[in-house]
């Protein structure tokens, strides 16, 4: 009987255990949301949304980080729209002419092995090829390095989307004497919704990812104003205004990082939403 | 020799009624097949009496199972007793990955049982299903390497080592070979007199070969319950003629 | 240059030796920080939760994933670094501080090693929680079914699901989650300190590559060799990082077969 209340004990004692680390972690994500909400409401103003930065800004003076909002917007749409174009097409054409071969294989590992490389890499080498073929920090520098950074994410969730896609519908629809071009389209049909999910959770990443755009996109106090012009972004404009000493500056920064926060959250829950509408109304 | 006894047994699954007021006695010490088509409910059933109905959790229990008078259901009642006392031999055997010998020591050892003659235990319970001979040699070789009849009759030999009252059998033969199976049909009618065996198959003639009382379900309901001679010769209820006869189901 | 350890770019001396020493200190602390709540919180949502709590607890780890590092930096600074300075610092400083030098409270400002190994232990958190998950999903029902027939506590079944089925996919989850911190550049450029030293203590600045990478790599132009030494380092970072997920993949492919 004793023996019964020892494994009682440790039955309970690891249940707790486990709980309390993830109410622990709940706790850090409240934590890390209040303290981002609470700080960067003090600092946020209607000036900084609206307009981009004045002359003595980063000492204090006014203006605001429009320039850093429509540039994250400009990039992370500009390379979500690239990525797509190419991520989509390779893995519907993965799944309709060769979904059990080596090559979806050794495509899957060379995704998942992109998808670990540090965004750093990617700038670095980024920018060395920027330097080799002689273009600037620009909009369509940090546009590329970024498309770079978020394809495997794009090609590989949408590429479990697709996956989930019931076979008999390939087997009716080839069976009605489509071919095989047709049935591209259908499955493209299909995971639409999908497709959709893994556009918006690679915008979120992309939107947040400052490390490649360091070098790649540059910065500016400008509104984006050309392809080939230096641009600024959301994430690097809270880390340049946290570098500076002046506490002003600093609150911007809260207040910039809660304009990020907001924008990324915005994007995970639709994605989450569309996920859960994907499960409720396609076909599996 | 524990008596069980169910009463007023409903089951819901996916607010789906699995389980529509079943009530049985189980007669102590012999052999109860319950039999139907697929999707009667009568694994269900099976799975509800030791509690293992209840780790999915889209299920829903009510009612009362027995066990010597008292509610498995009951909230002081400790599930992994109920588990323990009453055991179950699965559908498709499924060593657990760890040596042959773990697997019938996993129990004992878990539950404090047989300190120190542990390997004389295992040894009983191995020859108990005519295994010993076959894997003297190869206790410490992985379980999985055993043929899938020497699988379920390790399984057996697993189950009956926690020393349980009861024995839950849910179509254990369905997944082997027909000489496996008779192997394992055989052990299971050597336990009679010495466990409670209620057991679920679809295989009608397999009742008639086993059981001592039969019971019959149709769609979550409990239709016929009888001693397994009335049961075959003269059953009462028309859908159970009809099924015996092969003509629904 | 790999294990030179004196960084003076203008005499061309290019020791990457504090800046390995940097990355390694860094993620060692975040792992030995993450690992053991990661695993069992991926153990508890895979093997107790309800389909309800998991429908609420899912969404709330993929939020947590979809913050930017910047953000995660910025909870460093304002939340991270004052509680080293104040609270932690001082308190193991005066305890195990006097015995262990590593624990040594020798930099009062808080930007340290452990302020970086703390914020990323939070950023790969939910990254092991969900491989253990996924994992432990995927072990088959009838092992779960067998064990708890013979009256296991559900934590025992757990315990032997681990052990048998999930130790594999625990490990991938680890190595994955360490390359992952390993490469993670401005939440950890921003509370680090970035002393290029090789750190002594957990309370020590320290120079982790990305943030070499990252801070350095504008202003390359003007000193020789500079640029190439940069390559280098992101180089060094692309072939650990690389090397790391393909043997977590390398676990996992193995897994799946053997499963």
């Amino acid at each position: 009987m004793n023996r019964q209340k020892m494994r009682k004990l440790e039955e309970t004692f690891f249940t707790w255990l486990m709980r309390f680390c993830l109410i622990g972690a709940g706790a850090i994500l409240t934590i890390i949301l209040w303290v981002i909400a609470s700080r960067g409401l003090q600092g946020l103003s209607w000036e900084i949304l609206t307009q981009p930065p004045e002359g003595s800004f980063y000492l204090g003076g006014g203006g605001g980080i429009l320039n850093a909002i429509m540039g994250s917007l400009y990039l992370a749409t500009g390379a979500t729209i690239l990525a797509s174009f190419i991520a989509a097409p390779v893995v519907l054409f993965m799944h309709v002419y060769a979904p059990h071969s080596k090559f979806a294989h050794g495509l899957r590992l060379a995704l998942d092995i992109m998808w670990g490389i540090p965004s750093i890499v990617y700038g670095a080498f980024g920018f060395a090829i920027m330097v080799a073929i002689g273009l600037r920090a620009s909009l369509l520098a940090g546009i590329l390095t970024l498309t770079l950074v978020i394809i495997p994410i794009l090609a590989r969730t949408y590429d479990e989307i697709v996956a989930m896609a019931p076979r008999d519908l390939r087997d009716v629809t080839l069976a009605l004497g489509s071919t095989r071009l047709e049935y591209l389209g259908v499955l493209l049909r299909q995971t639409l919704p999908g497709l959709l999910t893994a556009l918006l959770l690679a915008f979120g990443r992309a939107i947040g990812d400052a490390a490649a755009m360091l070098f790649t996109a540059g910065y500016t106090d400008n509104m984006p104003d050309g392809l080939l012009r230096p641009v600024a972004s959301l994430p690097v404009a809270v880390f340049f205004q946290l570098s500076t000493p002046f506490p002003a500056v600093q609150a911007r920064a809260y207040a910039s990082a809660l304009v990020l926060t907001t924008i990324i959250l915005v994007v995970s829950l639709l994605a989450q939403w569309t996920m859960r509408r994907l499960g409720r109304h396609v076909i599996r | 020799m524990r008596s069980l006894s169910v009463r007023n047994l409903n089951v819901w699954y996916n607010g789906q009624p699995a389980l529509k007021n079943v009530s049985i006695d189980f007669p102590s010490g012999q052999i109860t097949a319950i039999i139907g088509p697929s999707g009667c409910g009568k694994s269900t059933l099976l799975k509800s009496l030791n509690r293992l109905q209840e780790t999915n959790d889209q299920t829903k229990v009510n009612g009362q199972v027995l066990l010597d008078g008292a509610n498995i259901y009951d909230a002081r009642m400790d599930v992994t007793e109920v588990r323990t006392r009453i055991g179950l031999l699965a559908q498709k055997p499924f060593p657990l990955p760890m040596s042959i010998y773990d697997n019938v020591a996993y129990g004992p050892r878990i539950h404090g049982l047989a300190k120190g003659n542990l390997p004389e235990k295992v040894q009983t319970h191995l020859q108990a299903v005519g295994l010993w001979d076959e894997v003297q040699d190869r206790l410490k070789a992985p379980a999985v390497g055993l043929s899938v009849g020497q699988q379920q009759r390790l399984c057996l030999a697993r189950t009956l080592a926690v020393e349980p009252e009861i024995l839950l059998c849910d179509e254990s033969t369905a997944s082997l070979d027909p000489i496996s199976a008779r192997g394992v049909e055989e052990l299971l009618r050597s336990l009679r007199g010495h466990y409670t065996v209620v057991m679920v198959t679809h295989d009608i003639d397999q009742a008639k070969r086993l059981a001592d009382h039969v019971v019959f379900m149709w769609l979550g309901e409990l239709v016929e319950h009888a001693p397994a001679a009335q049961f075959f010769n003269a059953p009462s209820h028309p859908l159970t003629q009809q099924y015996l006869a092969r003509e629904i189901g | 240059m790999l294990t030179g350890d004196v960084w003076h770019p203008q005499d061309g001396l290019f020791g990457f030796a504090p800046f390995i020493a940097g990355s390694v200190a860094v993620t060692a602390v975040a792992m030995a920080l993450t690992i053991i709540p990661g695993v069992l919180s991926g153990i508890y949502l895979a093997e107790y939760t309800t389909n309800r709590a998991r429908a609420i607890l899912k969404p709330m780890l993929d939020l947590l994933v979809g913050i930017p590092s910047v953000i995660f930096g910025v909870w460093g600074i304002l939340v991270i670094i004052p509680l080293i300075r104040e609270q932690i610092g001082p308190l193991i400083g005066a305890t195990l501080g006097q015995t262990f030098p590593l624990f040594a409270f020798t930099n009062p400002s808080g930007y340290s090693v452990l302020a970086a190994g703390m914020v990323l232990a939070v950023m790969v958190f939910p990254l092991i929680v969900a491989v253990v998950d996924e994992i432990m999903r995927s072990a088959p029902r009838e092992m779960r079914e067998a064990l708890l027939s013979l009256g296991a506590t559900k934590w025992e079944t757990t315990k032997c699901v681990v052990r048998r089925c999930g130790m594999t996919g625990v490990l991938a989850a680890i190595v994955l989650a360490f390359s992952r911190a390993f490469g993670e550049t401005l939440a950890v450029l921003m509370v680090v300190g970035n002393v290029p030293q090789v750190p002594q203590s957990i309370f020590a600045p320290a120079y982790p590559l990305p943030a070499l990478i990252a801070n350095n790599y504008g202003e390359m132009m003007s000193v020789p060799m500079y640029e190439s030494a940069m390559m280098g380092a992101a180089l060094l970072l692309l072939v650990v990082v690389m090397v790391f997920n393909i043997t977590a993949r390398a676990i996992v492919v193995r897994m799946n077969k053997g499963a």
